[in-house]
């Protein structure tokens, strides 16, 4: 052997395949001189096969996407503050926590419900039962990023005599056609109040200026 | 003899000289000084820039230093900071309130570091790194290997050509381009066009507000797009074999479907739901006022 044995990370690249073309050639290059690192790589392979063929019940990350994917498609939009942030193994270890959580969860779907009966149904785009909830929370999001940008805007007004002139008039000109977009999506809601989609393009464009904000702030 | 060994001699110090740079140089590099530092750093470690104005090429490597060669004009002023292995900072200062100093900079990072580069309108083209990076109007050029990458412009461009499992980027009226084969995308611009073909994109939420969404690629199975606009057009050229569930939806704009094989499960003016395939991607398109084009190739 002409040369120190092969790294840990080598071994394991050479015993699972994932090296690339360069440094497989050079690892079995040493794998042809060195019986120690050969038999580590064989020992190796040996354990990846018995644990492939090990039935562990864990599923695969395939498996596990479209799970993953439905619980991002429900958080598509921001989840008010006061429902933000609880986990569930609390309530399973302090069960008096768990009867409050679900009375004041049934207070609010009680107050929820009695909010829903006061919206009346467009013709149009009548809301229907399965989409309350998501509406509902483009409400909230919208409100959420609504409050934020005015935070932002306040802080900004500290920031804008450090900022240069470009990124002054960028931001005026970027600012400008966001709150275009939010008056004329208003002024649609305003006409359609029960268009889901149309509140959840206010809740991006709301979004969008929240973003346009932040970055603002890096810029002086 | 002896002017021949003096001039030797003078020759021999003006070459060191130049070769070595002094601490003085390092700290206040002028017009004609080269930048040269080299320093250990751990991986993994934080690493601050702050370069208004030039070129920089940015390059992660798998050793653990760092190395800065280049050029900074007289009109900046070269600072260093971090006294151990475990983060480091460079920041360029304008003299006097002058111009933004344009310097030209090679800068070697170990490859997993966390990067956090700031620019005013410098041109930044860099491989194998990841972090944080903003400018206000300059440009972003980012491929290789990444953890994760935030991009973030006032109204610069970006192009994103990386290889990570989290990409965002944002700019203003800025060019946004996402290629490469990153899984989770948030990119969005306000006027600028936003131009997506990565076929590994695995959640992908696109927006813009006046600017053009063109997404032209395959869809990877099971992934879950959403791209929103104003009033900008939202263009997807599919292939003809794509599996996807659409949803399309416009508010005063117009859905151009070429798709026109497959009857759609929900069709009205402003909107259109068509399985395609196994519809086994999600694809939520909307727009206030923007045009949807679906076309196949």
């Amino acid at each position: 052997m002409t040369q120190a044995h092969l790294t840990e990370e080598r071994l394991q690249g050479a015993a699972d395949g994932s090296l690339d073309a360069e440094q497989m050639r050079a690892v079995y290059g040493h794998l042809s001189e060195c019986e120690s690192c050969a038999a580590e790589v064989a020992r190796l392979r040996t354990v990846m096969t018995r644990a492939r063929e090990a039935n562990t019940g864990a599923p695969a990350l395939d498996d596990l996407w479209p799970a993953i994917r439905s619980r991002i498609e429900e958080s598509k939009v921001v989840a008010p503050k006061a429902f933000a942030g609880r986990a569930s193994g609390a309530s399973a270890r302090r069960p008096w926590l768990a009867i409050g959580s679900t009375a004041v969860a049934a207070a609010l779907l009680v107050a929820a419900f009695t909010q829903m009966q006061r919206w009346t149904p467009h013709a149009s785009e009548a809301v229907l039962p399965s989409q309350d909830v998501a509406f509902a929370s483009a409400v909230d999001s919208t409100r959420i990023y609504e409050d934020e940008s005015r935070r932002l805007l306040n802080d900004l007004e500290m920031q804008k005599a450090m900022m240069g002139p470009s990124a002054s008039a960028s931001l005026s000109g970027d600012l400008a056609i966001i709150d275009r977009s939010i008056a004329e999506q208003k002024g649609a809601l305003a006409r359609d109040p029960h268009n889901i989609a149309l509140q959840r393009l206010l809740a991006a464009a709301y979004r969008e200026k929240v973003d346009l904000l932040r970055r603002a702030n890096n810029a002086g | 003899m002896r002017v021949s060994v003096q001039m030797l001699a003078l020759l021999c110090a003006c070459v060191v000289g130049a070769l070595v740079p002094s601490r003085a140089h390092a700290q206040h590099a002028g017009a004609t000084d080269p930048v040269l530092r080299a320093r250990a750093l751990r991986a993994g470690s934080p690493l601050k820039m702050f370069i208004p104005s030039g070129t920089v090429r940015l390059v992660g490597w798998d050793r653990d230093s760092l190395v800065i060669r280049g050029r900074v004009p007289s009109s900046g002023k070269l600072m260093f900071g971090g006294s151990d292995t475990s983060g480091y900072k460079l920041v360029i200062e304008q003299r006097d309130g002058g111009e933004l100093p344009e310097s030209h900079l090679l800068i070697y990072v170990p490859r997993r570091s966390q990067l956090s580069l700031k620019t005013a309108d410098a041109i930044v083209d860099a491989t194998d790194v990841s972090g944080w990076f903003y400018t206000v109007s300059g440009r972003y050029h980012i491929d290789g290997a990444a953890s994760s990458l935030d991009v973030e412009a006032m109204s610069g461009d970006i192009d994103l050509e990386a290889t990570t499992p989290y990409a965002r980027a944002k700019t203003g009226k800025g060019h946004l381009v996402v290629r490469g084969t990153p899984q989770d995308v948030d990119a969005s611009t306000i006027g600028g066009m936003l131009d997506i073909a990565a076929s590994s994109i695995m959640h992908g939420r696109f927006t813009s507000v006046t600017g053009d969404i063109h997404y032209a690629s395959a869809i990877a199975p099971h992934a879950l797009f959403e791209l929103s606009t104003h009033s900008g057009t939202i263009d997807l050229l599919l292939p003809r074999d794509v599996s996807a569930r659409l949803e399309l939806s416009t508010v005063d704009g117009e859905i151009d479907n070429g798709f026109t094989s497959v009857r759609p499960a929900a069709a009205g003016v402003h909107n259109l739901r068509l399985s395609l395939g196994a519809a086994s991607a999600d694809i939520t398109v909307r727009t206030f006022k923007g045009k949807v084009l679906v076309r196949s190739r």
